[in-house]
């Protein structure tokens, strides 16, 4: 035991100071990477030879990264050069490889969907089928970066079949395709509808992402999931409609505040908000008398941001439903908008 | 007879260290697996991807204040800083008699609102609510005094979103902190009810606009001793609780819970001197008992870093404060020791916790004593005793030391002194100031010298914590 604990001792001694040296080793070799590179962009001189091991260290790929989400043009263009020169990405694609450990694998993988061209989408696309989750949802995000429209189905189909988690990070990666995007998720949710396999979360999250581009030819896909059976795909549907901004939008919101799920009622009252027309202002005003507490109090939000909502919530005041009045009361004075002689005094109710 | 009996718990006592200290051995290492797999996820996944997400769950994060006009204003810039997509800060003012409201509602601006909240956890009565948006959503609540659990239920009524950060107004919050905790609940946000942080001690550290610029060891011994006893507790425990859903406690000064879990079970209990290991283990019960799927997890890079007694005299009222809750949470959940119905904590944790660490300071004084009477007598051959000891003494310090390797993935205190005054604690904290925290937490358990409510320690504000920079 006393052996164990001595030598316990000595290797964290031992490790302190590597980890030291290793930091500064770091620090130094990072510099001459963004020093090289710099001198190279500026210059517009490509070296005739590029040593062999900064294909493979990580502080280069990292430097090179930096250096192309920073500079566009001709500079960028040079930066694309570089990368071929210095034949980072033939090291990276040995590197994601199964022999090698996973953290090699995913470190290269990481620098990899970075720098790839798009002479490397059949080989990110071949990523998507790996066995590991984590260069399973680095290759999505590469192929977003590269707007490879044709893989976003692939991506989708593999939401159905992995954990919540890879789902929430897959998804992550869809609103980087752009509109592009918008039909092939459209077309999958109309499929995935029809489909046994479908799971909720997929088609939820491919609802959410449809919002976050805020394309109008969306828009009859996610009018449809509001009307559908599962909660979900309604919740989804409503927050991504308030993106889009049509009328057929803004009358699907209104019938979804009569939804049985509050969450869909709280969602959809919310959504009216960013379609920021205040003719809905009236009866948006109807939801402070809501039975749920979230309902209400997106309601009286939703009023303090519409065009005309403040006098729907200054009339709601003289509500004989004391919830309507309160909800409205404090959003008044959050807006600072308390009419003189009315209290911001405080009045507790339970949900 | 008397040599026999005085042989045997002799052996027993000394026997029943080597068992902690395999135990403890045993957790270090599940904690090292446990947080490579945690580093992993940290490094490739992909989690700042988090911070411009639409989808990331909003934070209330809860500050309960109780005369801390000093440094308040300081704490709430301090978590207004946090890297998060969104999130409000609930500071509830519990009574103080000096001016920390005043000083809230003249720095941030602040309105009288009559928030119409879910008044779902029973308080102390609240005087009024204010709120500002500046510099992010503030809302501060008046109410009566109440001490810490009051105060903060009153902030989880008040709470709009989902998630309630409990913490306390006197830390400082690492920036990525909420959003290193809140990928395990995006990870699996069905099962997530609660998420525990590393807390770790701010004495010595160099701080500057409210943000830890350099972590060092602290200069003194008293406080050179907590550090390690922080990162065997954070480092190499829970890691390895969390990781069969045992987590017997989330620290208070950094737990993020389902605000609904915190509802169901009462929120958290006035008056109880350890309202965090209280709430902890009801809700492990509320979920066992309905047989519902849940998980209670650990988050070791979410750091917050807290001031950490730096003279004997409040050391020693923490102790027997903390030992005083221990036993009171024993006592509420005996139905739990070796509860099969209860999984993980009911069969591991928990056990685990009674045996090691509330009759710790029992065994170990009754060891003080029988041991030298039994050697003296002639019971037990004093080479043995003398083995034995050093054995137990040889595998904490074995443990300690794997706990600060695992704790240098964090990269922490890698200067050669630094690393040469922890290897030194290492080896000289079982002697003295060891013995001391045992007597201060048998004298917990007999009664004498606890303190209530807020307690007392000295704090000088998150501006002047740290070394002046």
């Amino acid at each position: 035991m006393a052996t164990a604990t001595l030598i316990a001792a000595l290797t964290l001694v031992a490790v302190k100071l590597a980890h030291r040296i290793i930091l500064v080793g770091r620090g130094v070799r990072s510099a001459i990477y963004i020093a090289a590179l710099g001198e190279m962009i500026a210059t517009k001189l490509l070296p005739s030879h590029m040593p062999r091991q900064w294909a493979r260290d990580r502080l280069f790929h990292q430097a090179i990264i930096d250096y192309r989400r920073l500079l566009s043009g001709e500079d960028g263009e040079f930066v694309d050069e570089l990368i071929k020169r210095s034949k980072v990405l033939p090291s990276l694609r040995r590197c994601i490889q199964p022999p090698w450990l996973h953290a090699i694998r995913l470190r290269a993988i990481g620098s990899y969907v970075e720098l790839a061209s798009q002479q490397e989408i059949p080989h990110l696309r071949s990523l998507l089928t790996d066995r590991n989750e984590f260069v399973r949802f680095h290759a999505a995000h590469g192929l977003g970066r590269l707007g490879d429209v044709a893989s976003v189905p692939l991506i989708l189909d593999l939401c159905v079949r992995v954990r919540a988690w890879e789902v929430a990070k897959l998804a992550d990666s869809l609103p980087l395709f752009g509109r592009e995007a918008v039909y092939p998720i459209c077309r999958w949710i109309d499929l995935a509808w029809q489909s046994p396999n479908s799971t909720e979360q997929a088609v939820a999250e491919a609802a959410r992402t449809l919002g976050l581009i805020g394309d109008l030819d969306a828009e009859m896909t996610l009018l449809e999931l509001l009307e559908s059976d599962r909660r979900e795909w309604r919740i989804a549907a409503a927050s991504a409609l308030g993106r889009i901004g049509s009328d057929s939008s803004r009358f699907a919101l209104l019938r979804a505040l009569r939804n049985e799920s509050w969450e869909v009622r709280a969602r959809s009252v919310r959504a009216l908000a960013y379609l920021a027309d205040g003719s809905v202002a009236p009866i948006v005003s109807g939801l402070l008398s809501d039975s749920q507490w979230w309902v209400r109090q997106n309601a009286a939000e939703t009023l303090g941001e519409l065009p005309g909502g403040v006098v729907e919530l200054t009339k709601a005041l003289e509500s004989e439903d004391h919830f309507a009045a309160d909800a409205a009361r404090n959003q008044l004075a959050e807006l600072r908008l308390l009419p003189a002689g009315v209290s911001p005094r405080l009045s507790v109710e339970t949900q | 007879m008397i040599h026999r009996i005085i042989a045997v718990a002799s052996v027993g006592v000394l026997g029943y260290f080597v068992l902690m200290q395999l135990y403890l051995l045993t957790l270090a290492l599940i904690s090292a697996f446990a947080l490579d797999k945690e580093r992993m996820l940290e490094r490739f996944g992909r989690i700042d991807d988090m911070l411009v997400s639409d989808v990331s769950p909003p934070v209330s994060i809860v500050l309960p204040a109780y005369n801390e006009e000093v440094g308040v204003v300081e704490s709430v810039r301090s978590v207004a800083m946090i890297s998060y997509p969104r999130f409000e800060i609930v500071v509830v003012n519990d009574g103080s008699n000096d001016g920390t409201l005043q000083k809230l509602i003249d720095t941030f601006n602040l309105v009288p609102v009559p928030l119409p909240f879910r008044a779902n956890i029973p308080t102390a009565q609240v005087g009024q609510v204010y709120h500002s948006t500046r510099p992010v959503s503030i809302t501060v609540v008046d109410k009566l005094n109440g001490g810490r659990a009051d105060a903060l239920n009153a902030g989880i009524n008040v709470a709009r979103f989902p998630y309630v950060m409990l913490t306390d107004a006197d830390v400082l919050i690492d920036g990525k902190a909420l959003v290193n905790a809140m990928r395990h609940v995006v990870e699996d946000r069905d099962r997530t009810v609660a998420v525990g942080g590393n807390i770790r001690p701010l004495n010595g550290c160099v701080v500057k606009f409210g943000h830890i610029v350099e972590a060092n060891v602290p200069e003194s011994f008293i406080e050179r001793w907590q550090l390690l006893e922080y990162v065997r507790s954070f480092v190499a425990a829970r890691p390895a609780w969390a990781s069969f859903n045992g987590l017997p406690l989330v620290s208070g000064a950094f737990g993020i819970y389902l605000r609904e879990a915190v509802v169901n079970v009462g929120g958290l209990t006035s008056g109880h001197m350890g309202e965090d290991m209280d709430l902890t283990m009801r809700i492990h019960r509320y979920y066992r008992s309905r047989g519902e799927p849940y998980r209670m997890v650990y988050a070791p890079s979410a750091v917050v870093w807290t001031e950490v007694p730096s003279t004997r005299q409040v050391l020693r009222r923490q102790r027997i404060r903390w030992h005083r809750g221990l036993m009171t949470a024993v006592h509420d959940f005996r139905s739990s020791f070796f509860n099969p119905h209860h999984g993980a904590v009911g069969m591991i944790s928990w056990p685990a916790m009674v045996l090691f660490e509330y009759l710790a300071p029992i065994i170990e004084m009754a060891g003080y004593l029988i041991v030298p009477i039994a050697i003296i007598l002639g019971a037990v051959a004093w080479e043995n005793a003398l083995l034995m000891l050093a054995l137990a003494f040889l595998a904490g310090a074995f443990t300690s030391l794997i706990a600060l390797l695992l704790d240098e993935r964090y990269g922490y205190f890698n200067r050669p002194l630094a690393a040469l005054r922890l290897v030194l604690i290492v080896f000289v904290e079982n002697f003295g100031l060891r013995q001391q925290t045992v007597w201060w937490r048998v004298r917990a358990l007999i009664g004498g010298g606890s303190t209530h409510g807020w307690g007392d320690m000295q704090r000088r504000g998150v501006a002047n914590l740290g070394k002046a920079s």
